[in-house]
Parts: C-alpha cells; sequence; structure tokens
C-alpha cells in the first residue's frame, strides 16, 4: 500500500485529490506538518527532489518522488478508483484533462479577478463565462443519465474534477447561476459528501451569492464581505482574521472618507514624489534574496542612506488574540499582500515568535522618508493601527542588533519566546 | 398481487444478510414475519425491513442522522401506499406520469390524493439527489430497486428516457451484485438514443 508525505500549503484543491483518494483506498498520507509555501519549496533541499518548485509533491516513504496532483492521487488511489478495465482507465485520463485543460482556465479566468489575484479585464471576463458555461454544459448533459463520470461508481475522475470545480461553486455559482445546471450539482454535492471527502475538506458550502468585483475591495480587502478573497490571495492558507469587526470598522469609515479618492483611478505613489537618495533599495533585495545574512546585513549598512530611509519597528497590538501559528503567519503576509503597492520603497522582516496560543509578531521595516508611511496613502491603511510602531535610530548599536536578529530570522521576542516563523516584505 | 410481498421482503433480507424466518400473507392482506422477533410476530412491511436493518450488520444504512433516518421511513411508507400497488399496468402508468408531471410542476398540487401526501416524487427527487435520501445510499435505495424492478423490466427503451432520473439511479443502484441477486440486470444503454 501506498505511503509517504504530501507537501502542500493548506486548502489546495490539488492536494485534496490525493487526500481524498487515500481516504478511500487506506494509504498512509501524511501532510508534511512544516511546510510553509514560498520558503520551504524554494529551498534547495526540496527542489533537489521536486525541481519544479511547485506542490502539491509526494515523497514515497520509500524515498521516490512524485508531482503532479493527478499522478499523486492516482500512485495514492484504489484499483475501484483508477478504473476497473482497460477503458475506464483511460476514461479517468480523460477526465484529469478535461479538469485540467478545460475547467481550469475558464474558472481561473473567471475566479480570480474576483479575487483579486489577476487584473480584472472585463472582456476576459466575459471570455471566461462562456467557457465555464460550456464545459457545465458538457458536464450536464454527460451526468445526466450518469451518476458519476466513469462507470457507475465513483472514481478519481470524479475527485478531480469535483476538486477543480471547487473555486466556481463556492464564489460564483450561485442557485440562479447553477439551475441549469441540476445535474453537475447533484453528482458535485454527492462526491464532496461522501464520508471521505468531508474527512479532508469539512463541510463545503455552496455559493450563495457571486462574488462581485469591487475596485474598492482591492484598498481594504479586510472588510468583511471579502475576507473570502483574502483567504484567496494569501497563498491560500486559512487565516482567521481576530480584527475581523475592527477592520471592518475601519473600512467603512474609508468608505465614507475616502468615496471621492476611491473613485478616482488610484495612480499616484507616495514614494514617486520622494528623493531616492543613495540606497538602491532593489538591488539590496536581490542581494538579501540571494546571500547569506552573513553578506547582506553588513551590506545593508554599507549601503543603507539614513538621510532618506527610515528604519521602524513594529509590533503587533494584539498578541493576546493571536491562537494558530499558521493563522498568525496568515495576518502577516495578508498585510504585505495589502500593502503590495508599498513594495517600491519598503523592505520588512516580519517575524512570528513563540508557538501556537502563546505568540507574538513584530518586525524591522525599512522605508523611504522619515515619518511614517501608511498615512501617506490610502491603500496602506488597513493593517497599519493594529501595530505599535517605532522608530528606530540607525546609528545606536540596539538598532543594529534587531535588525541582524530579524533580518536573519534569530533570537526571542522581549518575552523570551523564540523565533518560529518570518517572512519578508520585498 | 401487490409488490410489496414476500418475495420482495426475501431478496431485502437475503442482502442484508439476515434470516427472515417464516414469511406469509396475515389475515389483514399485508406480509408478516413469524419468527423474525422472539415471541413476537411482526405485520407490515415497512416495520419488518427497519427490523430487519436493525438485526443487520448494516444498521447505518437507515441513514446517518436524524433528518435521513426520517426520510428513509418515508420513503418505507410511499413504497407500501404507492409503489406497491404499482402492479399492472395502469397503475404504472399513473405513478409515471405524476412523477413526470412533478418533473414539469413542481409547484403544483397533484390531483391524487394519495400522492399529495407525499410532495416529493421520485423523479423529482431523483432529478436533485443522487439517492433517494440524499447523497449516500439508504434501505429506501435498496427497497425501492426491489419494489421498482418489475416496473422497470417493464418500460421501454423510449419511457426509460422520458423518466431518465429513475433511470440513472435504477442503473447505480443495480450495479450491485449483492443487490441484484437473481434479478434480470436491466439495460438502460439506449437512452441517449431517446434523449
Amino acid at each position: 500500500m501506498a505511503s509517504g508525505t504530501l507537501y502542500t500549503y493548506p486548502e489546495n484543491f490539488r492536494a485534496y485529490k490525493a487526500l481524498i483518494a487515500a481516504q478511500y483506498s487506506g494509504a498512509q498520507v501524511k501532510v508534511a506538518e512544516d511546510f510553509v509555501f514560498g520558503e520551504t519549496n524554494k529551498s534547495d533541499a526540496f527542489l533537489k527532489k521536486f525541481p519544479l518548485g511547485k506542490v502539491p509533491a509526494f515523497e514515497t516513504s520509500d524515498g521516490k518522488y512524485l508531482t503532479e496532483s493527478n499522478a499523486i492521487a492516482y500512485y495514492v488511489a484504489n484499483e475501484q478508483l483508477r478504473g476497473k478495465t482497460d477503458l475506464e482507465k483511460a476514461e479517468v485520463i480523460q477526465w484529469f484533462g478535461f479538469a485540467d485543460s478545460e475547467i481550469l482556465p475558464a474558472s481561473s479566468a473567471w475566479v480570480f479577478p474576483l479575487l483579486g489575484i489577476m487584473p480584472y479585464n472585463k472582456q476576459t471576463i466575459e471570455h471566461a463565462k462562456e467557457d465555464v458555461k460550456k464545459v457545465l454544459t458538457v458536464l450536464n448533459s454527460h451526468l445526466l443519465t450518469r451518476t458519476f463520470l466513469v462507470g457507475e461508481r465513483l472514481t478519481l475522475a470524479d475527485i478531480s474534477v469535483a476538486t477543480t470545480l471547487f473555486h466556481l461553486y463556492q464564489y460564483i455559482l450561485e442557485p440562479s447561476l447553477r439551475k441549469p445546471y441540476q445535474n453537475v450539482t447533484r453528482w458535485f454535492q454527492t462526491v464532496i459528501n461522501q464520508p471521505q471527502s468531508i474527512a479532508v475538506i469539512g463541510a463545503f458550502k455552496l455559493a450563495d451569492k457571486i462574488l462581485e468585483y469591487d475596485p474598492k475591495k482591492y484598498a481594504e480587502p479586510q472588510g468583511k464581505s471579502s475576507k473570502k478573497e483574502k483567504k484567496e490571495k494569501e497563498s491560500k492558507k486559512e487565516p482567521k482574521e481576530p480584527k475581523e469587526s475592527k477592520a471592518k470598522e475601519q473600512a467603512e469609515e474609508l468608505d465614507a472618507a475616502d468615496a471621492l479618492l476611491a473613485a478616482e483611478p488610484k495612480s499616484s505613489n507616495p514614494f514617486d514624489s520622494m528623493p531616492k537618495g543613495s540606497f538602491d533599495l532593489e538591488d539590496f533585495k536581490r542581494f538579501y534574496s540571494n546571500e547569506d545574512e552573513a553578506k547582506s546585513i553588513p551590506y545593508f549598512w554599507e549601503k543603507f542612506d539614513p538621510a532618506h530611509y527610515s528604519i521602524w519597528l513594529g509590533e503587533y497590538k494584539y498578541n493576546d488574540e493571536l491562537t494558530k501559528v499558521f493563522m498568525s503567519c496568515n495576518l502577516i503576509s495578508g498585510m504585505f499582500q495589502r500593502l503590495d503597492k508599498m513594495r517600491k520603497g519598503a523592505f520588512a522582516s516580519s517575524c512570528l515568535f513563540g508557538t501556537d496560543n502563546d505568540s507574538t509578531i513584530s518586525g524591522i521595516w525599512v522605508w523611504r522618508g522619515q515619518d511614517l508611511v501608511f498615512t501617506l496613502s490610502p491603500d496602506w491603511q488597513v493593517d497599519y493601527e493594529s501595530y505599535n510602531w517605532t522608530k528606530l535610530n540607525p546609528s545606536e548599536d540596539k538598532t543594529k542588533e534587531l535588525v541582524k536578529q530579524y533580518f536573519s530570522w534569530t533570537g526571542t521576542d522581549k518575552e523570551g519566546r523564540k523565533f518560529n516563523q518570518g517572512k519578508i516584505f520585498k | 398481487m401487490v409488490l410489496c410481498n414476500v418475495k420482495c421482503v426475501e431478496n431485502i433480507s437475503k442482502y442484508l444478510n439476515v434470516a427472515p424466518g417464516k414469511l406469509y400473507v396475515s389475515k389483514n392482506n399485508v406480509v408478516a414475519a413469524k419468527d423474525l422477533l422472539e415471541k413476537e410476530s411482526l405485520e407490515g412491511f415497512s416495520t419488518i425491513v427497519q427490523t430487519l436493518v436493525k438485526l443487520s450488520k448494516f444498521s447505518n444504512i437507515l441513514g446517518k442522522d436524524a433528518v435521513t433516518q426520517a426520510l428513509t421511513r418515508q420513503w418505507l411508507e410511499y413504497v407500501v401506499l404507492n409503489v406497491n400497488y404499482a402492479d399492472n399496468l395502469k397503475n404504472v402508468k399513473r405513478i409515471l406520469k405524476v412523477f413526470q408531471f412533478r418533473l414539469d410542476n413542481p409547484n403544483q398540487n397533484v390531483i391524487n390524493m394519495s400522492f399529495t401526501l407525499y410532495s416529493q416524487e421520485l423523479n423529482l427527487i431523483l432529478r436533485k439527489s443522487t439517492y433517494i435520501t440524499g447523497t449516500e445510499k439508504t434501505v429506501a435505495d435498496v427497497v425501492l430497486y426491489y419494489a421498482l424492478h418489475s416496473i422497470m423490466q417493464g418500460l421501454t427503451h423510449q419511457e426509460k428516457a422520458e423518466y431518465v432520473n429513475v433511470s440513472r439511479w435504477f442503473d447505480n443502484i443495480q450495479q450491485d451484485e449483492k443487490l441484484r441477486q437473481e434479478l434480470e440486470l436491466i439495460n438502460f444503454n439506449l437512452l441517449n438514443l431517446y434523449l
């Protein structure tokens, strides 16, 4: 029986294929616990095993490596799931192809812009809607006379196609939109409500309302209505936003105050009007990414231009509300995502110290200009109030020590909690 | 002759691996079981089926939660009250016609009283769900399979296509050899020609 370790970020629909298949077959599939998306899969050790650096990736217990979600699911499946006859096996592969090359591009082109992952282009979306209609119509007529896609029992084809339809059913296909595709919906609900699926994905809720595109949301994605979209934007992990209600209040204030601002295209970046100085931030970011901290930290001090740049310590105010480590990490990366346009003139290393239910977040920030940067653009004001900001004097040794600690992801917080995870804003 | 007969209960007990004891038709003209429970004879199709399931190793097929269990019982009643008398052609047409009528006018009341008791008719229910009571097979599917087998056997391909949801469900259910026993595997392959 197949067994091994699956590398993936949480809530990855591709990884679900293998995890659900394993529920049916009884294969021992362990999800790598310490996996950090964007870090683990970029590490040398990982790339040696999986040169593409993509997930899901599977390491068998006897040290063989597999990539591509369908292949992994096939490997950990059982005879029934793979198809019992040669024809059924071929049909399963046919549906793999259908899911990947027909459903996924159409679904992504429609859903991703609404989630803010891709730029919104009306024409592209209209195109995508047509494509989605086409694939759903094909599926619907196939499933009129059939209970499952291949044969009369559930196979990998069902698992693969259903998981690929996740985003559409989660965000787009509200009751009126899914009405013409009743057979697809019947089948989809059957597949995701099998105990084996529920064990992996939990209870799945079909969309009540289509996710609307709202350009303002992009600036204030912490509002309640867009909680889901943020979830998707952030390396697709599940953040439980502890500050949600507060953030919502704030979002509403912004709604009123910035109605005019938001109506205009946000073109100017506050950094544009500041003198550049001698510190080439892009160059440092490159150096930092490519070199060891032993080299990059001296490099930072060598190049740093205190006249035009400032260093800040940002400490999260509500540490006592932090629970799970991965949720706190999502809080950090969510903030980074929302500050996307700030990357041009800023660099930061934000770290989580401690463990589940006993942790703190703090970070060292470097940005162009001498004042608190967040007030300069309405785009940047979502999270900063949740932090205490202290400007550090670049010539003090204490500052040097902090920079070293945060840039190299070592040490402890003020209360002695050990470094757990770090995120770089660059 | 009715469909919820001794033969049907025998099939069900065989599927469930339970010895039904002596089955007979009582003086009330319903199926009864003499030795299923100690010192007690049971009368009535639904009661006997539920007892059989409880005595079997598959007690979960009564439904995994309260709602499903209630639906399962409702369908057992439905079988007794409606499908039971579908053993002559006139009644078959009536049942299927009602199914079809419900399919086209899901919000209108059906004139026939015995059917209005059950707001969810088979074809309508099966249009939206894979199995009778939802997403998992329950004893309602098993019982309806046995009860409907002779009806489905008598349908033309065109009629099968007309009641496509029932046909789709039936074809899925009948693939279980243990369930099918010595009953004929009904062919639904030509369904597509009439759709």
